[in-house]
């Protein structure tokens, strides 16, 4: 369970977030949507204890980061946008190196890497080295990282930009299935996306949080019930 | 936003704040570590080198006034000698170590003497001596140790070849600044030895041991034809043949006034035959002023040892070819004889002597008699004739067994008789104008008598390549007997003077040689032969023209035709031989210079890529296993 | 916190090898050590039993290097964004300062390991002062570790791992260089028990002594304050950076 209160963030004179407020349960796969720096990118980086928020705080299981970094980072999953990769690692170190680092035992490590291996199709660039994947397969092998050790909250920036239909599909699927027992909080421009994996939206525009709804409900909000018209028309009011 | 901005700047306020703390404990805790454990540091050096002995120690407790060194170094040197660069380092450790030792009484100043600086005029005022260097510029590395009272002692150029006994010329300059005055050494001798002219000379080289002293004392000349001894300190005597037996009186009253002697007698003297063979050879006369202080001395006879015999290059007969065998009269005296007990010895490695005559001792009454250098239990002796004037085969041939060991060196302590019957002055006028005649001792003398005149000879125990400019730079010396350390305490001991008594030389087990000379040696050795069968055969004809040359000299005759041509062709076939030796040397250097280009070159190229290989065969077979992991979890 | 900085130490010392700059900088290293050593330290014509043509040159040699091997440590990972991923992972942040720094110092025990054989090679020509030699290498490891410390930090305050190497040379140079008696020196303040305090600042004079046979407890203090100092600071900077 992640509860934000407050929140806000900012970069000098910039206030990337202001006055953040939301709930989210197990079970939920919550959308984050909004125009570009709208904050859905800072927003994931608190959620991830990347970076520390400059007001309010986030609880993740009734704890917070302040006071309980390291018991909260084994449970979060966090792949950025740029899908960051370690080049001279080949695909199998990398994994390796993510497992041990989420402190999945020594005995797991081989049977968990095939696990996600054969979930992300990896299995045929095991050897390779990381620098030489394309833009797809290292998107798929920065989420398998992070998949290693099964957070209980995964936490992905635009998780399927530079995949082709097929593997979009699949990791859509996939979400779903993980997100039965676990939080998957994704962020996107891609109205299909939403429409076909969210339970719920948080729309995010110039740092507030100005809707927390589901995708069917925002639908509804434009006359000619499309998700994407509704984002322009909330989007550009707001401007 | 003004709460987070405040907020930030609190958080930056708090780092800077913490930093600059953390930089003040920096500060604060380096000072107080460098004051507390500066002067404690492990000497990792397998043979101290950076730990000063006891001796310093107590000559440092000793300085109660500030001293000044002043350490003239020129910065070109780094780039010029680096050796000698690398040896400065040490200088200027070993002097920080004196520095923290006395409580920081002493203060270092380095300066550099740029070419016509003032400061370059000051060294030079001060008696330092100037290094060659390129060009028209002059490398100073010496240094100037003064107090407030005025008083100074200059060290005029350290060389690494004192290496070893760099301890040593440290202490006695500061102990030279802390004593009140310089004591009087009277030399007298049958050679020209102290005579201020001869200093000159080219044969000085062979005579360091007076530049050497007259560092800390005065060295005065006496006359042989003196009767009385003027007022010094501690005379020496170096008597190789006949002296006036009124200077034997003079010796024996200054006995008997409690004077402080160091004798030195010589049945057969190598160096005053090669040096002034125009001196006649006499038996030394001095039996029984010896016999008189209890030393039986061996008249007419040269001693010998099996057991440590130094080598020399000679032909055991005329059929046969020169090579080197043991000479027995050449005694490298070694530390199993060397008087351990005695401060005057203690702590020696060897003592080189060459037809040195033997005591053998009886303590007397009023004094003792203490033996510092023998020879082994079964020594061995020939007439002095033999040995002075036959070939070295003969001298063997004709050594007889003694079955004993005998004295080569002993201190004789207490009160004598005189050894003259009357006074031989009695009746001349002359005896008015002198101290009054003594039978008795009136007080404690302290004689060091020594059977060997040879044991100066700067060649006996050190050397160095530019043997040839000892005369000009005798601080350049690399000792390789004990020879000049044995007359020093001799003479620091006789003159009262443990102030400066000599701290022994370190004694180094890393090699102080350069691997350059090493392969010089190795190649030598491999010319030895060669080497050595021109360089007997320039000798033999050098000495057939020096005997020429003074036979021409004392008949004053003009040579005939012959002899004129003879020294043409002897002077014809030196030169060829000076010339084949030079090749020879030629050879071993660029043989040297040749295996240096290649370890050098291999080195370079080969340990890098050794090393390459090595990682990347390890790192190869790692990520081999990794990758074979993959593909069984691939194949599964 | 200790498997923690095992993993990172083990992932950036497999990583200098993975990227081929561990033997980029091992070659160079032991070509200018060697280089130095034989054409510039007159090796065969200088006293060599404590090997001091080697150890002239390495403080400049290592002063030269490290930074090359500590610039893309932490610049790299903000580079690339892999600071993301690595600040989200359950790793403290003193684990992933000691661990990268414990990576290139790794890296440097490897380089003087390396220059192993010119050792062994010179006792095969003379008598080698073994207890002198080894005390020189423990000093030399003191301040490669120094010098791995400054360059870390240096690393974290850039992006850029040029910028990151020339800045770490740079304040290398300065720390190496200055001496602190001038203040004094300037002050013409009279007392040698003041030199006595800031010679104990001067890296050279640490530097000297170490390098030469002469191992003190304040000269292992000092190395391992500068090096505990630069660390810290690299730590603050990494928090900092996080906002």
């Amino acid at each position: 369970m992640i509860t934000v209160k407050n929140l806000s963030k900012d970069f000098g004179a910039i206030k990337a977030l202001q006055n953040i407020n939301f709930t989210i349960s197990p079970g939920d796969i919550v959308a984050l949507l909004g125009p570009n720096g709208a904050g859905k990118s800072t927003l994931m980086r608190l959620l991830s204890g990347y970076l520390e928020p400059t007001g309010g705080e986030i609880e993740i299981s009734g704890r917070t980061y302040a006071s309980h970094r390291m018991q909260i980072l084994p449970e979060i999953g966090y792949v950025p946008e740029s899908a960051p990769l370690y080049g001279e690692m080949t695909v199998f170190e990398f994994l390796k190196f993510m497992s041990a680092v989420r402190n999945l035992p020594t005995s797991q490590t081989s049977t968990r890497i095939a696990e996600v291996s054969e979930q992300f199709e990896l299995s045929g660039v095991l050897n390779q080295k990381c620098e030489t994947l394309s833009k797809g397969f290292k998107r798929r092998v920065a989420i398998a990282g992070v998949l290693t050790a099964s957070p209980r909250i995964l936490i992905l920036d635009e998780p399927t930009e530079g995949l082709d239909p097929n593997q979009k599909y699949g990791i859509r699927n996939f979400f779903k299935e993980y997100a039965r027992k676990n939080i998957v909080i994704i962020s996107t421009h891609i109205m299909e996306e939403v429409t076909s994996l969210s339970s719920r939206v948080l729309l995010l525009n110039k740092g507030k949080l100005i809707k927390d709804t589901t995708a069917a409900h925002l639908s509804e909000l434009s006359p000619d019930n499309n998700l994407e018209t509704a984002f322009r028309s909330i989007t550009n009011k707001d401007k | 936003m003004q709460k987070s901005t405040t907020q930030k700047l609190q958080k930056s306020l708090i780092i800077c704040l913490f930093s600059l703390l953390l930089l003040a404990s920096f500060i604060l805790i380096n000072t107080t570590s460098g004051a507390l454990f500066s002067g404690r540091r492990l000497d990792l050096t397998s043979d101290r080198l950076n730990t000063l002995s006891s001796r310093t120690e107590e000559i440092i407790a000793g300085i109660t006034h500030p001293v000044h060194v002043k350490i003239y170094l020129s910065s070109q040197i780094s780039r010029q000698n680096p050796v000698l660069a690398q040896y400065a380092q040490n200088v200027i450790r070993l002097l920080n170590r004196y520095r923290d030792k006395s409580g920081h009484l002493i203060n270092l100043e380095i300066l550099d003497p740029e070419p016509y600086s003032g400061i370059e005029t000051e060294a030079r005022d001060a008696g330092l001596q100037a290094l060659p260097a390129d060009g028209n510029e002059k490398l100073y590395f010496g240094a100037v140790f003064s107090d407030d009272k005025g008083r100074s002692y200059t060290i005029a150029q350290f060389t690494p070849e004192r290496f070893s006994y760099l301890e040593n010329d440290l202490s006695r300059a500061f102990s030279h600044i802390t004593m009140p005055e310089r004591k009087i050494i009277g030399i007298a001798s049958d050679m020209p030895l102290a005579d201020p002219g001869f200093m000159r000379a080219e044969k000085a080289k062979n005579w360091t041991f007076i530049n050497l002293l007259a560092k800390d004392y005065k060295i005065v000349p006496i006359s042989t034809s003196s009767a009385e001894i003027p007022n010094v300190d501690v005379l020496m005597v170096v008597a190789t043949g006949k002296l006036p037996s009124l200077f034997i009186y003079a010796v024996d009253q200054y006995i008997l006034r409690g004077g402080r002697l160091m004798l030195l007698v010589d049945p057969a003297s190598e160096i005053k035959r090669r040096l002034y063979p125009g001196i006649p050879d006499e038996d030394p006369n001095f039996d029984a002023l010896l016999d008189n202080i209890g030393l039986h001395y061996l008249s007419a006879q040269v001693i010998g040892d099996r057991e440590q015999a130094a080598e020399a290059y000679f032909a055991v007969s005329e059929s046969a070819d020169a090579q080197n065998h043991s000479y027995y009269p050449w005694i490298k005296i070694n530390a199993r004889h060397i008087n351990r007990q005695s401060p005057l010895t203690a702590g020696f490695d060897n003592v080189f002597v060459k037809s040195a005559g033997a005591f053998s001792l009886k303590n007397g009454d009023g004094h003792t008699v203490e033996s510092l250098l023998s020879t082994s239990e079964n020594a061995l002796a020939t007439a002095a004739n033999l040995a002075k004037f036959g070939d070295k085969a003969d001298v063997l041939r004709y050594m007889d067994e003694k079955g004993q060991a005998y004295s080569v060196a002993a201190l004789s302590e207490g009160e004598y008789h005189t050894i003259f019957a009357r006074n031989p002055l009695e009746n001349s006028a002359y005896a008015q104008q002198i101290l009054p005649f003594l039978t008795t001792s009136i007080a404690p003398a302290q004689i060091i008598a020594i059977a060997d005149s040879d044991i100066l000879d700067t060649r006996n125990w050190a050397d160095g390549e530019n043997i040839s400019d000892f005369a000009k730079d005798d601080y350049n010396l690399r000792p390789t007997a004990n020879n000049f350390d044995f007359i020093q305490r001799g003479i620091d001991f006789l003159s009262g003077n443990p102030g400066a008594l000599n701290i022994s030389a370190k004694k180094y087990t890393g090699s102080r040689q350069t691997i350059a000379e090493i392969f010089h040696q190795q190649e030598m050795d491999k010319r030895k032969e060669d080497y050595n069968k021109i360089s007997s055969r320039l000798e033999e004809n050098q000495r057939k023209l020096d005997t020429i040359n003074i036979m021409l000299e004392s008949n004053s005759a003009f040579g005939t035709a012959k002899t004129l041509g003879e020294i043409d062709a002897l002077k014809n076939e030196i030169l060829n031989e000076k010339n084949e030796l030079r090749k020879i040397e030629y050879q071993a250097k660029s043989e040297v210079t040749r295996r240096e280009q290649v370890i050098a070159l291999s080195n370079t190229l080969f340990i890098p890529l050794f090393i390459l290989l090595l990682v990347a065969t390890v790192h190869f077979r790692l990520s081999a296993r990794s990758r074979r992991q993959a593909r069984r979890i691939i194949n599964e | 916190m200790l498997k923690q900085t095992y993993l990172i130490f083990q992932k950036e010392f497999c990583s200098f090898f993975r990227t081929r700059l561990a033997y980029f900088i091992l070659g160079i290293y032991l070509f200018l050590s060697m280089f130095c050593t034989f054409y510039l330290g007159l090796y065969f014509d200088v006293v060599n039993a404590n090997l001091f043509s080697f150890f002239y040159f390495q403080v400049n040699i290592l002063m030269l290097l490290i930074p090359a091997l500590t610039m893309r440590l932490w610049a790299d990972e903000y580079k690339t964004g892999s600071i993301e991923l690595l600040l989200t992972q359950p790793l403290s942040c003193t684990a992933l300062v000691i661990g990268k720094f414990l990576s290139a110092w790794g890296i440097c025990l490897l380089l003087l390991v390396g220059t192993i054989p010119l050792w062994f090679f010179t006792s095969r020509f003379l008598t080698t002062d073994n207890l002198n030699i080894l005390g020189s290498y423990f000093g030399c490891f003191l301040i490669s570790g120094c010098m791995c410390a400054v360059g870390c930090m240096v690393s974290a305050f850039n992006k850029s791992p040029i910028v990151a190497y020339l800045a770490s040379v740079l304040l290398l140079i300065l720390i190496i260089v200055v001496n602190y008696n001038f203040v004094f020196d300037a002050l013409n303040f009279p007392g040698s028990l003041i030199i006595r305090f800031t010679q104990s600042l001067n890296f050279f004079y640490h530097q000297s002594t170490v390098l030469n046979g002469q191992v003190g407890l304040d000269n292992i203090i000092y190395y391992i304050s500068i090096t505990v100092f630069a660390l810290w600071l690299n730590r603050i900077t990494i928090e900092y950076k996080r906002g």
